[in-house]
């Protein structure tokens, strides 16, 4: 069985029951299961990985919330990258700053935020209201 | 060069070819007809296309609709070629409902554009 090791003692794992009776079935199906099998697996751990993800960054945006009097003092008009709720990098340039965190963690939800005088968050104005055509 | 207006729209809306690339590693996505929004300060792109450019998100901003109503919605930061322009680190919108890509106004306004309503057609005007 194909596992992933987390923190060396941590595994990922199928259910032995869930396998067993995939197995069972495999052997009553003319039909490959292990692609779908694995579709599904996929399919739900992305929208995990989507839902951890959201958490993190609420967990950096407070974070940042938090920090956000002192990083006016220290980098107004700057961005600044924020992960596991401490600062890890600044720059003027929010394009440099991106490629810089992301390149030592790629996959990673990194929060990065404009420090202006107010820590509101920005409101954007998007007007469009549309018909699709139904020809 | 010419672009149709988005067909999929009623009346039809004035497009422009675009492609997106993940600033990090340089992966590009297809072109797509994406629909020009000048009632949008920033451009929107489909929740699906940033995954599949595997983007990671920035930060959670609000959006204000046509009534008012104000919802959170995820920050991205992507290149957007446009016409053979390329446009680097765009903050854009994501949106997990909408099927279209909307440019706003922070694309549009740095371009010189012809929108020909009776041809139903878009031009990138060239200096």
């Amino acid at each position: 069985m194909q596992t992933i090791v987390m923190q060396q003692t941590q595994k990922i794992q199928l259910d032995p029951e869930l396998m067993a009776t995939l197995e069972e079935l495999q052997e009553s199906l003319d039909d490959n299961l292990t692609d779908r099998v694995n579709d599904a697996i996929n399919d739900a751990v992305t929208a995990l990985l989507e839902e951890f993800n959201d958490q993190k960054l609420d967990q950096e945006q407070a974070a940042f919330e938090a920090m956000h009097a002192q990083l006016v003092r220290t980098h107004l008009g700057q961005f600044v990258a924020i992960h596991q709720r401490k600062l890890i990098d600044a720059d003027v340039n929010q394009r440099s700053l991106y490629i810089r965190v992301h390149r030592n963690h790629p996959h990673t939800v990194i929060g990065i935020f404009p420090v202006r005088e107010s820590s509101r968050m920005p409101v954007h104005h998007h007007i469009g209201s549309r018909k699709t055509n139904s020809v | 060069m010419r672009i149709p207006f988005h067909p999929a729209i009623y009346p039809p809306a004035p497009a422009l070819e675009i492609r997106l690339i993940n600033p990090s590693t340089g992966v590009y996505s297809v072109y797509y007809h994406a629909i020009l929004d000048t009632g949008s300060d920033m451009t929107m792109i489909p929740t699906k296309m940033l995954t599949a450019l595997r983007l990671p998100t920035m930060r959670s901003e609000s959006v204000s609709g046509l009534w008012g109503g104000h919802s959170i919605t995820k920050v991205y930061l992507v290149d957007i070629e446009v016409g053979g322009r390329l446009f680097s680190g765009v903050e854009v919108l994501s949106n997990p409902k909408e099927k279209q890509i909307l440019i706003g106004r922070d694309v549009s306004n740095q371009l010189r554009l012809l929108l020909d309503g009776p041809d139903l057609s878009t031009e990138i005007l060239t200096d």
